[in-house]
C-alpha cells in the first residue's frame, strides 16, 4: 500500500514541484533590412502555473571585432554599444500555455542575444539558453582608427548568426561544440530579401515546427547547432559550386553550406565531414527533408541507400558498404541484426535494412535515421558533446 | 496578490527611465513598440542598462574562441591549384586544426614564413559529391577549397597538397600582407 501511494504520489509531487516549460524564438528568423524583430518566449506549468515571464536581450550594434586585431577584421562578429533591456510580464497563475514578446527595433547592423526564463506559482524557475542573432542591413566595412594615421576603412563582410549559441560555459569546464551551419543564397535567388524569405520556413521547420519524423533527430539535437547566414556571392549548378569575394571567405566558419537556389536542377552535396557544401531548391514542396538529406551528405557523411543513388559514405559507422561482409562485420559492431545487411539493387553495395522508412533512402516524411546512419548520427552527438564535432 | 505589487513596482521603476533609454537600445532607432502578454497579462519594459564592450557575452566568446590568421580559397582543377583569395582576418580556431583525422580525402595546406613552417591545417576535400535522382556519385575534378590558418605573423608562402587528383602547388601570398602594411607602417603585418 505504502508502495502504491508512493507510485501514486510521486508523479504529482514531481510535477507539483516542475520548473516551467519555456521556450523562445525570434521573428523573423533572419532579415537583413530594417526592420522590428520581436522574441517571443511562451511557457506553461500545468500544476502551479505560470506567474511570471522574463524576456532578457542585450541589443547592439555588430562589428568585425577591430578592437581586437588592429587591421584583421573577424569573420566572426562582435558588438559594442550594447544595452540590456528586458520585457516582464506577470501572469495570474495561468495553467494553460502564456507567451511574452518583447519587439526590437533594428535598424542596421544589429547583434541581439536573448535568454527566456519563467517563474511558477510555487516559485520555481525554467530558462533558455542564450541565443545571439544578427538583423538589419549587414556589416559592409571595418574601421579602425589608428595614432597618427587616422581613420582606416576596408570592405568587410561577417558571418551572419541566426541561431548562435552563446551561452556561457559552466564554470571549469569546456562547453560542447556546435555544428556551424551556413546558409547561402544563389546567384539565381532574385534578390538578398527572397534568399532570407526561403531560408526561414527552412530553418524553424528543421529545428522546431515541423511534426513529422524525420525532422525529430533535429528538433531534439537542435541546440548542437549554429545556424548561419552568408553574404551573396555562390553560384550552384548540378555538382558545381563556387563562391566568391566575401562568400568564399566567410565559408571559413561554417562546418557545412548548403546553397539555396530557386532554378530547378537536382540538387548535389559533397560527402564530408566538416567543411563540405550541397544544394538546396527551396521551391521544393518537400524541401526541408531534402535540406536535412542533403545535410546527410555534406554535413554527417552519409551515402545514398537508393538504388541509383550515391552509394558511397565516409561517415562513422559508414552507412553503405561495398561488400556483404563487411556490412554483417560493421552491423554487429554496431550492436545491429547482420542478417539485415541487403544490397542495394544489384549495385553491389550494402545496407543495413529494418525495413522501415529511411532518410537516406525513402523521400519521405515519415522517414528517420535508422540502423547504421542512426549509429552515425548518435556517435556524431556524442562527439559534439564530447567537445570536437568533427 | 504578491504578483500585481511587483508588477506595479516594476512599472514604476521602468516608467521613469526606459523611455529615454530604449530608443538607444537598438542602434538607429526610433521607434518604442512596448512587450506585450498573452492571457490577461500584464508585461512592461525593465529600465534599459548600458553593457560594456568588454563584458559584452558575445566579445567575451569572439575573443575567446577565434584568433589571427589567414584564410585562403584555393580552385584545385585536378592537378593544378589556384589561389583565389588570401585575407587576413580573425578567424575561429576550430577549423584551423592540423592533427585532424579527415575521413575520406583531404586538403592540406602548410603556410612559410621565413622559410619556417608556421602552421598548418587539414580540411576535408570536397572532391567526391552525390547527385540525386540517377547520377549518384559525381567526381568533381574542380573544386574550390576554403582554408583558415592561423598566423600571428605575415605568411611568405601557403603549400597545398590535395593527393585525390595529385594536387600540390606553392602560393605566393606576401602581396596581402603588403597591402595591410602600406595601410599603417607601424603594423605588425609589416615585414621587419
Amino acid at each position: 500500500m505504502r508502495r502504491l501511494l508512493l507510485v501514486l504520489g510521486l508523479p504529482l509531487l514531481l510535477s507539483a514541484c516542475a520548473a516551467p516549460n519555456i521556450r523562445a524564438m525570434h521573428d523573423p528568423i533572419y532579415r537583413a533590412e530594417n526592420h522590428t524583430s520581436t522574441i517571443t518566449a511562451r511557457a506553461s506549468q500545468t500544476q502551479d502555473g505560470v506567474a511570471e515571464i522574463t524576456v532578457e536581450a542585450i541589443v547592439g550594434e555588430l562589428t568585425a571585432c577591430e578592437s581586437m586585431s588592429p587591421l584583421l577584421p573577424s569573420l566572426i562578429p562582435c558588438r559594442i554599444n550594447a544595452t540590456a533591456v528586458a520585457a516582464v510580464c506577470t501572469f495570474a497563475n495561468v495553467k494553460t500555455e502564456v507567451g511574452c514578446s518583447l519587439p526590437i527595433p533594428l535598424r542596421g547592423r544589429g547583434l541581439v542575444t536573448y535568454t527566456a526564463s519563467a517563474r511558477s506559482g510555487a516559485n520555481r524557475t525554467g530558462s533558455t539558453g542564450a541565443v545571439t542573432y544578427a538583423g538589419g542591413p549587414p556589416l559592409t566595412q571595418a574601421t579602425w582608427t589608428l595614432p597618427l594615421i587616422g581613420t582606416i576603412t576596408m570592405p568587410w563582410e561577417t558571418a551572419r548568426p541566426i541561431l548562435w549559441r552563446t551561452d556561457t560555459p559552466w564554470m571549469g569546464t569546456d562547453r560542447g561544440d556546435k555544428i556551424d551551419f551556413g546558409l547561402v543564397p544563389d546567384a539565381d535567388m532574385p534578390n538578398y530579401r527572397a534568399f532570407t524569405d526561403d531560408l526561414q520556413p527552412r530553418v524553424l521547420e528543421l529545428f522546431y515546427t515541423d511534426t513529422n519524423q524525420f525532422s525529430a533527430w533535429t528538433r531534439v539535437w537542435k541546440n548542437l547547432f549554429n545556424v548561419w547566414a552568408g553574404p551573396a556571392g555562390a553560384d550552384g549548378e548540378g555538382c558545381t559550386r563556387t563562391f566568391s569575394g566575401s562568400a568564399a571567405t566567410v565559408r571559413q566558419v561554417f562546418d557545412g553550406t548548403v546553397i539555396l537556389h530557386r532554378n530547378a536542377f537536382r540538387d548535389c552535396a559533397s560527402i564530408s565531414l566538416g567543411g563540405g557544401a550541397g544544394t538546396l531548391e527551396t521551391t521544393l514542396t518537400d524541401a526541408t527533408w531534402v535540406l536535412l538529406h542533403e545535410a546527410g551528405h555534406f554535413l554527417f557523411g552519409l551515402g545514398d541507400e537508393y538504388v541509383g543513388g550515391g552509394n558511397a559514405a565516409i561517415s562513422q559507422p559508414k552507412n553503405v558498404y561495398d561488400s556483404k561482409a563487411t556490412c554483417e562485420s560493421n552491423s554487429t559492431a554496431n550492436a545491429l541484426p547482420a542478417t539485415q545487411c541487403v544490397q542495394i539493387g544489384t549495385t553491389g553495395t550494402w545496407r543495413n535494412d529494418d525495413g522501415q522508412l529511411s532518410t537516406m533512402e525513402e523521400r519521405n516524411l515519415a522517414s528517420d535515421w535508422r540502423t547504421l546512419s542512426g549509429k552515425a548520427m548518435s556517435n556524431m552527438v556524442t562527439k559534439c558533446v564530447g567537445g570536437s564535432c568533427y | 496578490m504578491t504578483q500585481h505589487i511587483r508588477a506595479i513596482c516594476l512599472y514604476l521603476i521602468c516608467g521613469l527611465v526606459h523611455l529615454s533609454a530604449w530608443g538607444q537600445a537598438a542602434p538607429g532607432s526610433s521607434e518604442r513598440p512596448l512587450p506585450a502578454a498573452t492571457d490577461g497579462g500584464t508585461a512592461v519594459l525593465v529600465a534599459p542598462r548600458p553593457i560594456q564592450t568588454d563584458s559584452d557575452p558575445v566579445t567575451q566568446r569572439v575573443r575567446a574562441d577565434t584568433a589571427d590568421g589567414l584564410v585562403i580559397v584555393v580552385t584545385i582543377d585536378g592537378a593544378k591549384v589556384s589561389l583565389d583569395s588570401a585575407v587576413p582576418a580573425r578567424i575561429p580556431r576550430k577549423r584551423t586544426r592540423a592533427d585532424r583525422n579527415v575521413e575520406g580525402d583531404a586538403v592540406k595546406a602548410t603556410a612559410f614564413a621565413g622559410g619556417q613552417v608556421i602552421a598548418s591545417a587539414v580540411v576535408p576535400d570536397n572532391v567526391i559529391n552525390i547527385q540525386e535522382g540517377r547520377a549518384g556519385v559525381v567526381r568533381t575534378e574542380r573544386r574550390q577549397i576554403t582554408i583558415g590558418l592561423l598566423a600571428d605573423r605575415p605568411i611568405d608562402t601557403v603549400s597545398i597538397e590535395a593527393p585525390a587528383t595529385g594536387a600540390s602547388a606553392s602560393l605566393d601570398v606576401r602581396p596581402v600582407y603588403a597591402r595591410l602594411c602600406e595601410l599603417d607602417r607601424n603594423s605588425k603585418w609589416c615585414r621587419r
